[in-house]
């Protein structure tokens, strides 16, 4: 299973790794199968096949200054690296590279809370620091914030903010990279570069003023590759003192619309948290009737069938925080706005607690929520329990296979973009010939950034053969479905190594100009191309023939 | 003192109270290490065939902890804090999902997978159960 990064002879490699070693320590040094077993991609659909994206080597340091012997013995020898924060970001490839072969740096010994402020509302942390570990840290020292956190929350803020990841709370902590104020970066060079107001060394507003002066390149380091963060911080929540939620649920299919409209207005007023939009109509899909109006778009008989059953079209649940009176009152007042937009609209009061929830009260089974995995992270409580969720089952009996396959495309948020996303998804599974009854009329989408929705669509791939060649069909299949979903309009927001390139192609204005423009900065700020080469489509010179090869 | 061995047992008898074989695949690297004796058997309490393992495992003076598909609060109230005082050999039976958890912790913790068995024994919804054995690292 050895392997080499290309392009380096043994005794190259192995003069590195003396250096590494010098750097961190031997025992932070990683070289043997077994050792390197953490930092394979388990659900990759290349497992174990020849092109599978493993590293040659893993190095654990401990401190900014080991990170940067690292990148200067790196850069000597021309050893590519890959960071990683804590590695768990399963669902988009965890902690394999772009490059097979690469030298993975782990910067899980990073792990330090440097500071949380529950005054001025923000915490710093090392990259290898978990959302748990914050979360504990914060509890530990009676701290009145809260921490947005993604599921599960054993990943690190910092490395979920640089992948772009989202939470649950309030609009403006759910953007995890958006929620970043400030932060410290290992250049390709060896040098440490802070953003924002660090770069003024005796600032005393780094966490507070993102901009600093003058073009800020803090946007080029998520999903990207122009160094090594050590540091950052992050904006956290206020503790509330009470947590209300309420739902909303409109009889017709055109109802959506205004319902989008109006919770987009308390959205962006922010009345209220994350919505999550549902609907009453999945359990009609056992009709065939039903079903086949919803696969067609039939909305006479969709909303025919749903007032007969009973059941409403849409719905979506609503949260609140702040005081007891005035989550009650925010709650009432999105009645009034939602009564005024569909008078037909029926409103259900659901959970109001005081906060902190108690441990019985955030595992409580009863509606809205059936499982304490949503409390969880209502609450910025970091959890495990999505993996309970890719458990195989009667309905998901390859979850484990599966966990790449499927896309996560932005869409405009609203009720019309929405109707048009079900639609044009629902024709390019058609046109592609996959089975799958989903995209259809009642998908919904989730609203984890504030100014846009995300619809899932591509899923189902791969069930049915779990070979390799099967999942080298189902990996084509997702590319096709890119491809006619770019046409369409339709981008995706994430995705594992072995897609970027496919989704960074979408990205094509003007010729590429927007790849070309990172490239030209790459090859200038990184001219070896040893940092994360390839990630999120963007080559270094040194790489530039590797670009697309993974097929 | 329980031994690995001894948990190896527990699993086999769950088993075969659900009538079903046992698909041993002990790893070659558990079979030629001294294992510390499990300090802790974790269970899944949904299934029966890990509820009665416990229920063994406690009879020979093993301490049990439970959880129902979701370890957050078994994280959260015992495992966090155990593990980073110190590694520490545990033994269980769960599903494949809350094994995978387990020991995608347990390896930043200094800890790894030494013995994973297959039950024949499957959750309603069709997917496997395991029993395991999570023991300290030792450096090759």
């Amino acid at each position: 299973m050895a392997v080499l990064p290309p392009g380096v002879s043994a005794e190259t490699f192995a003069a590195a790794i003396k250096e590494f070693e010098a750097a961190v320590g031997k025992e932070w040094v990683f070289t043997s199968d077994e050792d390197l077993v953490p930092y394979r991609d388990h659900f990759s659909y290349i497992k174990n096949q020849p092109n599978e994206l493993i590293p040659s080597a893993a190095v654990g340091p401990d401190s900014t200054e080991q990170v940067q012997a690292l990148v200067r013995a790196a850069n000597k020898h021309k050893i590519p690296l890959y960071a990683i924060s804590t590695g768990k970001n399963f669902a988009y490839g965890g902690p394999s590279p772009n490059v097979r072969g690469s030298v993975t740096v782990d910067l899980k010994r990073m792990n330090r809370v440097l500071e949380v402020n529950d005054k001025r509302y923000y915490a710093v942390v090392e990259p290898g620091v978990s959302y748990i570990d914050l979360y504990r840290h914060i509890q530990d020292h009676n701290l009145k914030v809260w921490v947005d956190t993604p599921d599960p929350g054993w990943g690190s803020p910092i490395g979920n903010a640089l992948d772009h990841g989202i939470g649950y709370t309030m609009g403006n902590y759910r953007d995890h990279f958006g929620a970043h104020y400030g932060m410290e970066v290992v250049l390709p060079s060896g040098e440490i570069m802070r953003t924002g107001m660090g770069a003024l060394p005796a600032s005393k507003s780094w966490h507070e003023y993102k901009h600093g002066f003058g073009p800020d390149p803090a946007g080029l380091f998520g999903q990207g590759n122009f160094g090594i963060v050590t540091k950052m911080g992050f904006r956290l929540m206020p503790q509330p003192e009470h947590w209300r939620t309420g739902a909303v649920m409109v009889p017709k299919r055109a109802d959506l619309i205004p319902l989008v409209d109006t919770v987009n207005y308390l959205t962006d007023l922010a009345i209220i948290g994350e919505p999550w939009y549902g609907n009453g109509l999945a359990a009609l899909m056992g009709n065939t009737d039903f079903r086949e109006a919803a696969m067609g778009f039939n909305e006479t008989v969709m909303d025919a069938q749903a007032a007969a059953a009973k059941v409403h079209s849409w719905q979506v649940e609503l949260q609140f925080y702040g005081s007891e009176r005035t989550t009650l009152s925010n709650w009432e007042y999105t009645k009034e706005l939602m009564t005024r937009a569909i008078p037909n609209a029926r409103f259900m009061d659901g959970e109001s607690f005081k906060v902190p929830l108690s441990r019985e009260q955030i595992s409580k089974s009863t509606t809205p929520y059936r499982s304490n995995m949503r409390r969880n992270i209502t609450q910025g409580v970091p959890g495990l329990g999505i993996w309970w969720m890719p458990s195989r089952s009667d309905a998901n009996p390859n979850a484990w296979d599966e966990t790449h396959i499927g896309l996560f495309s932005l869409i405009g948020r609203s009720g019309e973009a929405i109707f048009q996303a079900q639609k044009d998804f629902a024709s390019v599974a058609k046109k592609l010939g996959m089975p799958s009854l989903f995209p259809n009329a009642i998908q919904t989408p989730v609203n984890w950034y504030q100014y846009a929705f995300i619809m899932g669509n591509g899923f189902g791939l791969g069930r049915s053969d779990t070979s390799p060649e099967g999942k080298k069909a189902a990996a084509a299949k997702l590319r096709e479905v890119l491809a006619e979903n770019a046409k369409l309009g339709y981008g995706d927001y994430r995705a594992p190594p072995m897609l970027q390139d496919d989704v960074a192609d979408q990205y094509s204005y003007n010729n590429h100009v927007l790849r070309r423009f990172n490239e030209t900065l790459k090859d200038a700020i990184d001219p070896n191309g040893i940092i994360m080469p390839g990630r999120a489509g963007v080559w270094p010179a040194a790489y530039r023939s590797m670009r697309g090869s993974l097929k | 003192m329980t031994t690995r061995r001894q948990v190896l047992k527990w699993a086999a008898t769950a088993s075969a109270a659900a009538a079903g074989a046992l698909q041993v695949r002990a790893s070659a690297a558990a079979s030629r290490e001294s294992i510390p004796p499990v300090e802790l058997f974790v269970f899944d309490r949904r299934f029966a065939d890990a509820r009665a393992a416990a229920a063994r495992a406690a009879a020979h003076g093993v301490e049990t902890a439970a959880f129902d598909g979701d370890l957050t609060n078994l994280w959260y109230d015992q495992l966090d804090l155990r593990w980073r005082a110190a590694p520490m050999t545990l033994a269980g039976i769960t599903t494949e999902s809350g094994l995978f958890v387990l020991e995608t912790l347990a390896v930043d913790r200094g800890m790894r997978v030494i013995e994973r068995t297959q039950l024949s024994a499957q959750s309603p919804g069709g997917e496997s159960l395991y029993s395991w054995t999570i023991a300290p690292r030792t450096k090759a």
